[in-house]
């Protein structure tokens, strides 16, 4: 699910209306859901957004995989007009005073605008001007969430709306009388942004992800789900559409769910890199003598290091006269080579 | 080009601080005390270089000659490089800048006297510990070492130190073919302009904002007509199906800019990334045929092929220069232990 943060109710309340969202009982006052996303009213400022962000993602991490920042801002840019809407590249901080050295970078496609996250309200044209060395744009709260969606490791994303410019310096209680009373209009035109971003290119990727993983002929567990969507991202930059591949034979394939999956990573992997089906081969080739004599015999997973870990059992003289044969056989020599990259012609 | 210029206030009447000021005289100038005090004070993304580049000119402080990695150029002899420049105005979506410093804006610094005494100093010392070898300096750690020459003008600079040094030798390492300070200098033997090329097609896959290899090989064959000697590094070398074929093609191409018996040396390393440059790759250029690729953390923690794939991939191209007349004492691995095990 999404989770979506608002400073101000002013300025979610298109999406509340529009997604159906509902109050949710929890322990700090804000929080909305539906069946598809949270909703988070945080306050206004760093030390509210960033307290109401690290619990919701605290009591609700399994369910929330990204966040949406969105809400108003003021241009530090003349280049920013009132009414603009702008997704965000980098989120910058000052806190009393001083920079925050860290700084996070949105998820989103290609952003080209930074925002600094000022401590208190940032009125004067000198303020601004101080600020312009660093970002285009400021608010209150998205380095905070930022921060916090870091700290979980969810990808973040933010949409801001110009509620005031460099043309437009009132005093603050003037601005804020503006601001509340264009709310409406700002959430409006931040929703029709959010619903028009929706990336239909990761939805498809999804539904084929899904088609995979809630398929019951494969069982895979975290890292192998974890490797399946890496895979799958890598057959996509080559421009290989898994759903043209063919793993009908591997449905076929009598074995257990767990086993089909790490056979369809194999084979998804072999696609992706040949040149390391052809190294699994060599190596496969140089300990084949190993392995008909019952030697379970693995290497470095990295291929880094030229060593060889032999598992066998041992139940009577005869095994012992297998394995004895069996590593006549096998030649160190040989398999040494492939880790000198000597593998003829790939 | 750039957005905002900032100068640390005591070099503001530095003649090379007005002369570049007046190439951009549209850029916004700050004067701040050290360059510190803006640069790398946040944590400016990578890619932001491509809309709001920033330019610091001051003076490098500290070492200003440290001594070079391991396996850095041709073996037995001690490697430095000095420190005149951070940072690169071409965006190669390889490059271990992305993740080095908290900025990609340029940072130059004027002070070639201090760095000069420095060099003097290293030499000095390395004569006394390890008598009569070669000593090299590298001018292009952390940035390109021709890209901006026009704008520095550092070029005569080393050019008239070097001439003092003749048992030492300056590589300017490059992708640039800005050439038209160093053909104003008259040839040194020990001073190499070095190029780093890949086939065609991954310099315009990877290469981004480079100039393309058909120039790069106009400008070392025009070097080399006019008498500079000429290094070449194919490095990175990024692996494709078309590998051996693509590198056939690229040697081809080369040897008729420069013949091999003339080139100084060749320097082979495969692409390889820290963990934090990898991460930066995986972010900046998510889209990157790159990152298809299997990579696996190697001897030194850093991200490489597996070790079959690079020596696979290095011992086919260095058969491949051997091939063509390349004598196999100038070709070396750089950041590879062949006989690593």
């Amino acid at each position: 699910m999404k989770l979506l943060i608002f400073a101000h109710k002013g300025e979610a309340q298109a999406f509340i209306h529009f997604y159906k969202l509902q109050p949710v009982d929890y322990f700090v006052s804000g929080l909305f859901r539906n069946d598809q996303m949270y909703l988070l009213i945080s306050g206004e400022g760093s030390q509210s957004s960033s307290e109401k962000t690290i619990s919701v993602l605290a009591s609700f991490n399994q369910e929330i995989f990204e966040i949406y920042n969105i809400g108003i801002a003021g241009s530090l840019n003349s280049n920013f007009k009132k009414m603009d809407l702008i997704w965000i590249r980098t989120a910058y901080a000052h806190h009393a005073e001083k920079l925050e050295f860290k700084s996070f970078t949105s998820n989103s496609s290609s952003p080209k605008v930074d925002c600094i996250s000022a401590f208190a309200r940032i009125i004067s044209i000198e303020e601004r001007l101080k600020l312009s060395c660093f970002a285009d744009i400021v608010d209150r709260e998205l380095w905070s969430i930022a921060s916090a969606a870091n700290l979980y490791k969810k990808p973040f994303h933010s949409i801001k709306i110009i509620s005031d410019d460099l043309s437009q310096i009132n005093n603050k209680y003037e601005i804020c009388q503006l601001i509340k009373d264009e709310a409406p209009l700002f959430s409006e035109l931040l929703l029709a942004e959010f619903k028009s971003s929706l990336n239909l290119q990761d939805k498809k990727m999804k539904v084929i992800e899904n088609s995979f993983l809630s398929n019951e002929a494969y069982y895979f567990t975290t890292t192998q789900k974890r490797k399946f969507i890496q895979l799958t991202n890598a057959l996509n930059l080559k421009n290989i559409n898994i759903e043209s591949l063919n793993f009908n034979d591997l449905i076929d394939l009598d074995c257990l769910p767990k086993e089909r999956s790490r056979l369809l990573l194999l084979e998804l992997n072999d696609i992706v890199n040949p040149f390391s089906k052809k190294i699994r081969q060599s190596i496969g080739k140089a300990i084949a003598p190993l392995e008909q004599a019952g030697i379970n015999a693995t290497v470095d997973p990295n291929l880094e290091q030229n060593y060889l870990h032999l598992t066998m059992k041992i139940q009577s003289e005869r095994d012992i006269d297998k394995i004895q044969a069996a590593l006549e056989l096998f030649s160190f020599t040989q398999f040494n080579k492939i880790f000198k990259g000597d593998l003829g012609d790939v | 080009m750039f957005e905002s210029i900032y100068i640390e206030t005591h070099l503001s009447s530095h003649p090379k601080v007005l002369e570049i000021l007046q190439k951009y005289p549209h850029s916004i100038i700050h004067k701040i005390a050290k360059i510190e005090d803006v640069f790398q004070r946040v944590k400016k993304p990578y890619l932001q270089k491509r809309t709001n580049l920033n330019l610091f000119l001051g003076e490098k402080k500290g070492q200003l000659v440290k001594p070079a990695p391991p396996a850095y150029g041709l073996s037995g002899e001690p490697h430095f490089y000095f420190v005149h420049a951070y940072n690169c105005i071409y965006e190669c979506n390889y490059c271990y800048l992305q993740g080095y410093f908290h900025s990609p804006d340029i940072v130059l610094y004027l002070n070639h006297d201090q760095i000069a005494e420095e060099i003097k100093n290293v030499v000095a010392e390395n004569r006394i510990k390890c008598p009569g070898t070669k000593i090299w300096f590298h001018a292009g750690e952390y940035s390109d070492s021709l890209a901006l020459t026009s704008l520095t003008g550092e070029l005569s600079y080393y050019f008239k130190l070097f001439k003092d040094l003749p048992d030492c030798f300056l590589e300017l390492r490059t992708k640039s073919i800005n050439i038209r300070d160093l053909l104003k200098e008259k040839p040194l033997l020990n001073i190499i302009t070095s190029f780093s090329l890949s086939p065609e097609k991954n310099c315009k896959e990877n290469d981004l904002k480079t100039p393309s290899l058909k120039k790069r090989l106009i400008a070392i064959e025009e070097l080399h007509l006019n008498g500079f000697p000429i290094g070449i590094h194919f490095d990175p070398i990024i692996y494709d199906n078309d590998l051996v074929y693509s590198y056939e093609q690229l040697i081809d191409q080369l040897v008729l800019s420069i013949p091999a018996e003339s080139i100084r040396y060749i320097s082979l390393g495969v692409v390889r990334f820290t963990s934090e440059v990898y991460q930066q790759v995986k972010k900046n250029y998510p889209d990157s045929q790159l990152l298809a690729q299997e990579f696996v953390k190697s001897f030194d923690n850093k991200i490489r092929y597996s070790k079959p794939m690079r020596l696979w991939i290095l011992s086919k191209i260095k058969q491949l220069l051997i091939d063509r007349n390349m004598d196999p004492l100038k070709i070396y691995l750089c950041m590879e232990d062949e006989d690593h095990d």
